[in-house]
């Protein structure tokens, strides 16, 4: 990868990298130190990694070190209040079904979580998102149902509420 | 429905649904669980359920234009080691021959740039009247150029008083010495009364405000590299252009050094951390 390559490869998926990667965390600035991160690897590793597959590149290696983020800070809990608010009112006022997505999110876990920002935000299939994760494709496909089918039920159950 | 075959899980219209919505299915398997959905609600509704789950992107904030610059690398003027020293030695050559004849003090003024002239306005130079070559009558060509360059020397270098040869003028800008691009020091032609300025570094106070939802303390659960990139990031949303941040071990303490240049000037700051260190505990002293 050239010079020119990395800094189109920050062009075109910093933004995606950064979104995979905030919704994960949840946190804006531990996601952007995330990204920059992962930007910083691809950078000293670019005559190892060809353009078109530093996509897939850059997401395992921001994948990876969200995990390892998460486990190193597994028993730290940030209050992040300013957010929660902001959510409880958008859901009063029913904006849609985003905030209500937002909130089920938290309900699954990294892996299901993962899965389904991958396939949803990324449009990846069984196989790129087994090979981001170092899961099997069968282990991919049955996360992935398992967090649509939590999300489905958790819109349902408001749905029965209402 | 073959795909019941492969169902791992309890709930089979939800795993039908998904493969549905994955696109999973075959043609036959598809056109029947759709016909399902029309027929009954309870599949209608719970389709609805899980095409309203799938995430969409379009909605969710990317990274704002300045914090995707710090990512972008800038292509530096020296590029690889052969094209460093290639365009050093191009730069040294020219700066070594402007130096060169600068300094020198003299015009370079060959045989061949000037003619004896015919005309009775032209000012000659006398010292290189020695050096005209006479213009030959029949060549009308070498009349016509030679005509124009007599007129151009009277135009810009008028003798001066005791006929020495006039000297090039230089433009009064001030000369500004600093180090660039890995050399310490390069030679700028300078004359009489050509100011000369040295940047003179501010050593200043910085106060970096961190992210107020940030509970823990930065110095001993965050990492080193995460520190310098928090700095890289607050400095850089000042609209500071240009910030290095350079990192030093002075025995068990990281220190940055930090420089950055903002609306026109110059700062340089330390930042130093505290460490705190935890001792393993000893087995001796449980025994």
């Amino acid at each position: 990868m050239t010079h020119s390559e990395y800094n189109q490869a920050v062009h075109q998926w910093s933004d995606h990298l950064y979104r995979f990667l905030r919704k994960s965390i949840k946190d804006e600035d531990v996601a952007l130190d995330l990204v920059q991160d992962a930007f910083e690897a691809l950078w000293l590793n670019r005559d190892g990694v060809a353009i078109e597959s530093a996509k897939a590149w850059l997401f395992k290696v921001g994948y990876r070190k969200m995990i390892d983020f998460i486990r190193k800070h597994k028993n730290q809990v940030q209050m992040e209040t300013g957010e929660l608010k902001t959510m409880t009112a958008q859901v009063n006022q029913y904006h849609g079904l985003k905030p209500i997505i937002n909130q089920a999110l938290n309900q699954l876990n990294e892996g299901q979580r993962t899965a389904i920002l991958l396939r949803d935000y990324e449009g990846y299939d069984y196989r790129s998102i087994a090979e981001i994760t170092g899961m099997s494709e069968a282990t991919v496909k049955i996360t992935l149902f398992r967090a649509r089918q939590k999300l489905k039920n958790y819109i349902g159950s408001l749905d029965k509420v209402l | 429905m073959n795909s019941h075959k492969d169902m791992p899980v309890d709930d089979e219209k939800d795993w039908i649904l998904f493969q549905l919505l994955e696109g999973d299915l075959s043609p036959e398997e598809e056109t029947e669980v759709r016909k399902k959905i029309l027929l009954d609600q309870e599949w209608a509704l719970a389709w609805e359920q899980m095409q309203a789950v799938v995430l969409d992107a379009s909605e969710e904030q990317g990274l704002s234009p300045t914090q995707k610059r710090t990512l972008i690398k800038s292509f530096p003027l020296f590029g690889a080691s052969w094209q460093r020293w290639a365009a050093a030695a191009v730069f040294l050559i020219i700066a070594g021959g402007a130096w060169f004849f600068m300094d020198s003090n003299e015009f370079p003024v060959t045989k061949d740039m000037v003619r004896e002239s015919q005309q009775d306005d032209i000012i000659p130079l006398n010292t290189v009247t020695d050096t005209l070559l006479p213009i030959k009558e029949t060549d009308q060509h070498s009349n016509q150029v030679t005509n124009k360059r007599q007129n151009i020397i009277k135009k810009d270098f008028a003798p001066r008083s005791d006929n020495a040869i006039p000297e090039v003028q230089f433009a009064a800008e001030p000369v500004h010495m600093h180090t660039r691009f890995g050399m310490d020091q390069i030679r700028f032609p300078l004359h009489e009364n050509q100011h000369v300025s040295m940047p003179e570094p501010l050593k200043v106070k910085l106060r970096v405000n961190y992210h107020p939802r940030i509970t823990e303390p930065l110095v001993i659960k965050q990492s080193i590299t995460r520190i310098q990139q928090r700095i890289n990031r607050e400095i850089y949303a000042l609209s500071a252009p240009r910030l290095q941040v350079r990192r030093k071990q002075e025995g068990l303490l990281p220190v940055f050094e930090l420089a950055f240049h903002s609306a026109g000037y110059e700062a340089v700051a330390r930042l130093e951390l505290k460490q705190e260190i935890i001792k393993p505990l000893n087995k001796s002293s449980h025994e």
